[in-house]
């Protein structure tokens, strides 16, 4: 902790006095913008932290000391940012939860984390708190964001949250100094918020990330990504995921830039293409989506439109490639870019909502390189990234001038990198997490001698460019004793269009197969188009003519793997499975392990 | 189900202008059955019914019809090839009386004395026509031009029954009256009937299979117990609610279809 002055921000070392310092000199500068009945309605940073306070206050006043946990239940929306800060500034930790996590999991997590002030989005997530009332005493008090339905609801712990902002507006001078003092007496070194992680194994453990951790991050960001003020970002994935709270809460404040929320999920593909973001971070899911998307309407295209784009695309990956390694490009592709991107590119930016990115990332979990240089070549200058929750979501970069596709780029200043014996990734550096709340044995196994084990096998190459390999215990080694890194070939696959994920078995096994989950939309649009009667998704998987697509995809990758690498047999997951479901993660990638246990039957087949 | 089925529809697409309204949508219906297609307001339930008799033509996909291949077919073809259609909103001859009504769906037969014969079926059928013989149509209730509607297309002895929202704007006791009367047809007549309702708990009732559509595309599929004791039906067809949160509770679970 000798350097522990030295990590601020505007003189500022925790966010909560950056917060306070921002609503001070930013004052009328739009923070957010929020979609009201059809119109984008803004917020400035003055309402912003006014409504922080009253949350803040009422929440003294219901008798939150430093220290204790208060639980964020919602979608994303600007009520969960209030809340977020006011629990930061009163010296509480701020924990979210998956607003599609179910009662179980929701008790585990407020259990966990001592949770004594909850807040819900809606009815129906007040009904998952009240399944589990009885079994979680130490919540005093449950807010409640929209009373929809709720009119004759007589609960002593529940209140809504325009009761609460009245406890707030109570006229209390000890109650304003209070405050202030509160957010005075915030050490760096204290937890600001608390992330619990998906727990592919065991339940999730909850990762203590101090203000420390996230002023130094939001900085060692800026020098990659350089932000502004007039930058624009949209909030579309759950601000409980630690990626999307960086780049939604904590960057915008630190950079004054501004955040605009979409109204849901449905609508999140057209909220984007009005705000037009200038920076925008997609987790592989996102631009593959993207991607299937322009493949797809190509098809419908003339044979002109898809020549035209072939041809743009060649010409701006050229350019694209220059820009990559730093040199200038030739005069001569600069002006043919600037007329594919003209003629051609922009259009398909301007539908996808990307035509004022200046900065695209993708992280939280592995991706094609192909696609990547797909979305270079259109002139979305897309950046890999690596970070874990433990690392506050950026650990590694790729970055304008210094970018090497199939890496995840380079450390920030102040962070070493370093690979174990057995090639595991370590970590060091302020950005290292302080710990999992309440489990001492489990962060003294994460955490050695200051170094982060981040279960990554990684390579670091001549010039400091980290390539992850896989997950460690995801590593495949076939019974012919071979290494095998599934997460590469599953990207391939992925790939596809006509594949949403897939898991590649094959540990102790003589060869190698694959679970594959298909893109409903796209391959009920192919059976559509070669007239293959179908009715629900189960058996859509089940013709023969999806099933020899999606061999033919297959056996297209195979021709690029090794010998031993290639998937000799597959099988179509033909259920439906949405984020409620054991097998998805919240950012709906499949779990090895659940996935193993519950096909169990699939995968017999393809060895027997 | 081993003979073929009697109406066999393969991926049809029909569009309304530049709109798709019905996307790629196969269904079988086997001799003897109801089967029933569930869907909310603009699924392309009806969309669905017209194209296959004919009233709309699908840009793509096939319809097959007691051994016929009928796609795009005029519907008066369609009609002699034995379907008959019950159109949404009943459209019948308002200033014709009950009787000529019945007599138009005849229009095609020839043999007297069976089309006599047919019209004592349809009166024992529908009793209230029978008081109302000589009445225009335009004077009946809902309940009795629903049944006129069906009467006439019963005069054509049509292998296979359409019918477009039967329930219509009709009172319940009338509901339960006219399904009454579609699962006798079917049981003692033989007329086989594929069924678009919105009233889902009087359709599964009577049906012995149905399809859930929506916005043009099946969703699930399956026999009458299967979709009886799909949760997503029942949360959302049948209005019954599960067994969590609170009895007052106004959200829904998420649909899956599986």
């Amino acid at each position: 902790m000798d350097n522990e002055e030295n990590i601020s921000l505007d003189n500022q070392n925790t966010f909560p006095a950056l917060f306070r310092f921002r609503a001070q000199t930013l004052k009328d500068k739009v923070a957010m913008r929020e979609k009201h009945f059809g119109i984008w309605r803004t917020f400035s940073w003055s309402e912003y932290y006014l409504k922080t306070t009253r949350i803040g206050k009422a929440m003294m006043s219901l008798g939150l000391e430093s220290g204790q946990t208060v639980s964020i239940l919602a979608d994303p929306c600007k009520e969960w940012m209030f809340f977020d800060l006011a629990s930061q500034c009163i010296g509480c930790i701020s924990c979210g939860i998956y607003a599609t996590d179910s009662a179980p999991q929701i008790l585990h997590i407020c259990e966990d984390s001592d949770t004594t002030l909850l807040m819900v989005e809606n009815e129906e997530q007040l009904d998952k708190f009240l399944a589990v009332e009885t079994q979680l005493p130490n919540i005093h008090t449950v807010v409640v964001l929209d009373s929809t339905g709720l009119a004759d609801l007589n609960h002593p712990k529940v209140i809504m949250l325009e009761q609460l902002y009245q406890l707030g507006d109570k006229k209390d001078e000890n109650l304003e100094s209070e405050w202030n003092r509160r957010i005075d007496n915030v050490k760096p070194n204290d937890t600001a918020i608390l992330v619990y992680t998906s727990g592919t194994t065991g339940p999730p453990k909850g990762a203590m990330i101090s203000h420390r951790n996230i002023i130094f991050v939001a900085q060692a960001f800026h020098e990659f990504y350089p932000i502004t003020p007039e930058d624009n970002s949209v909030v579309y994935l759950p601000l409980c995921h630690v990626t999307e709270r960086l780049l939604s809460v904590f960057l915008p404040m630190a950079r004054c830039s501004t955040v605009n929320f979409i109204e849901g999920q449905d609508t999140a593909f057209e909220n984007i293409t009005e705000v037009s973001p200038t920076y925008f971070l997609g987790v592989p899911r996102i631009w593959e989506k993207m991607y299937s998307l322009i493949t797809l309407r190509m098809k419908d295209a003339t044979w002109f439109g898809r020549k035209a784009l072939q041809i743009a695309l060649s010409v701006s990956s050229r350019a694209a490639d220059f820009e990559d390694k730093d040199i200038s490009v030739p005069v001569h592709i600069r002006l043919m870019q600037r007329l594919a991107d003209l003629l051609v590119l922009n259009n398909i930016k301007v539908l996808l909502g990307l035509d004022r990115v200046r900065i695209g990332l993708t992280g939280a979990a592995p991706i094609s390189p192909d696609l990547i240089g797909w979305f270079r070549a259109l002139g979305v200058p897309l950046y890999e990234a690596f970070g874990q929750t433990e690392n506050v979501a950026f650990a590694c970069g790729n970055y304008q001038g210094q970018v090497r596709l199939g890496t995840v780029g380079k450390p920030p200043l102040g962070t070493q990198l370093k690979t174990a014996e057995d090639g595991e990734l370590l970590i060091k550096g302020p950005l290292v997490f302080k710990g999992y709340y309440n489990q001492p044995l489990k962060t003294d196994e994460t955490i050695i001698d200051g170094w982060l084990y981040t279960g990554d096998i990684a390579e670091i190459d001549a010039d400091g460019f980290v390539k992850i390999i896989d997950r460690k215990k995801d590593i495949i080694i076939t019974s012919g004793g071979k290494n095998v890194s599934p997460s590469e070939i599953e990207n391939q696959l992925k790939f596809s269009p006509y594949v949403t994920d897939a898991v590649v078995i094959g540990d102790k096994r003589k060869y190698l197969t694959c679970l594959v989950m298909i893109d409903n939309e796209t391959v009920s649009q192919f059976a559509q188009e070669n007239n293959i009667p179908f009715s629900d998704y189960k058996s859509l998987c089940a013709t023969t003519e999806v099933q020899s697509l999606i061999k033919s995809e297959i056996e297209r990758i195979n021709l690029s793997l090794a010998q031993a690498e290639t998937l000799k047999n597959f099988r179509l997951i033909d259920r439906q499975l949405t984020v409620e479901d054991d097998e998805l993660t919240a950012s709906m990638k499949l779990k090895r392990n659940v996935v193993n246990e519950k096909y169990a039957y699939l995968i017999n087949q393809m060895y027997s | 189900m081993s003979e073929s089925p009697l109406l066999k529809v393969r991926n049809i697409e029909t569009f309304y202008g530049p709109v798709m309204a019905v996307r790629g949508i196969s269904l079988d219906v086997h001799k003897g059955q109801i089967i029933s297609i569930l869907g909310g307001n603009g699924a392309g339930k009806t969309t669905i019914l017209k194209t296959i008799c004919g009233a709309l033509e699908p840009q793509k996909g096939s319809i097959v019809f007691s051994g016929h291949d009928i796609t795009a077919w005029q519907p008066d073809k369609v009609a002699k090839q034995g379907m008959g259609h019950v159109p949404e909103g009943r459209e019948l001859f308002p200033l014709l009386t009950v009787k000529e009504n019945l007599e138009m769906g005849a229009y095609n037969r020839k043999v007297k004395k069976d089309i006599e014969t047919d019209l004592e079926m349809v009166f024992h059928y529908f009793p209230d026509l029978k008081n109302k013989i000589n009445l225009q149509a335009l004077l009946l209730s809902g309940g009795q031009q629903q049944m006129l509607a069906m009467g006439r297309s019963l005069m054509m002895q049509p292998k296979i029954l359409l019918l477009d929202e039967p329930s219509l704007g009709l009172s319940p006791l009338l509901v339960n009256e006219i399904f009454d009367i579609i699962s006798r047809l079917n049981s003692e007549q033989g007329v086989t009937i594929l069924l678009v309702e919105q009233n889902a708990n009087m359709a599964l009732k009577v049906s012995h299979a149905g399809y859930v559509i929506e916005v043009g595309r099946v969703v699930f599929d399956g026999d009458r117990d299967a979709l009886l004791n799909n949760p997503d039906i029942q949360e959302f067809y049948l209005g019954k609610k599960q067994a969590i949160g609170r009895e007052k509770r106004r959200w829904k679970q998420r649909k899956t279809w599986r």
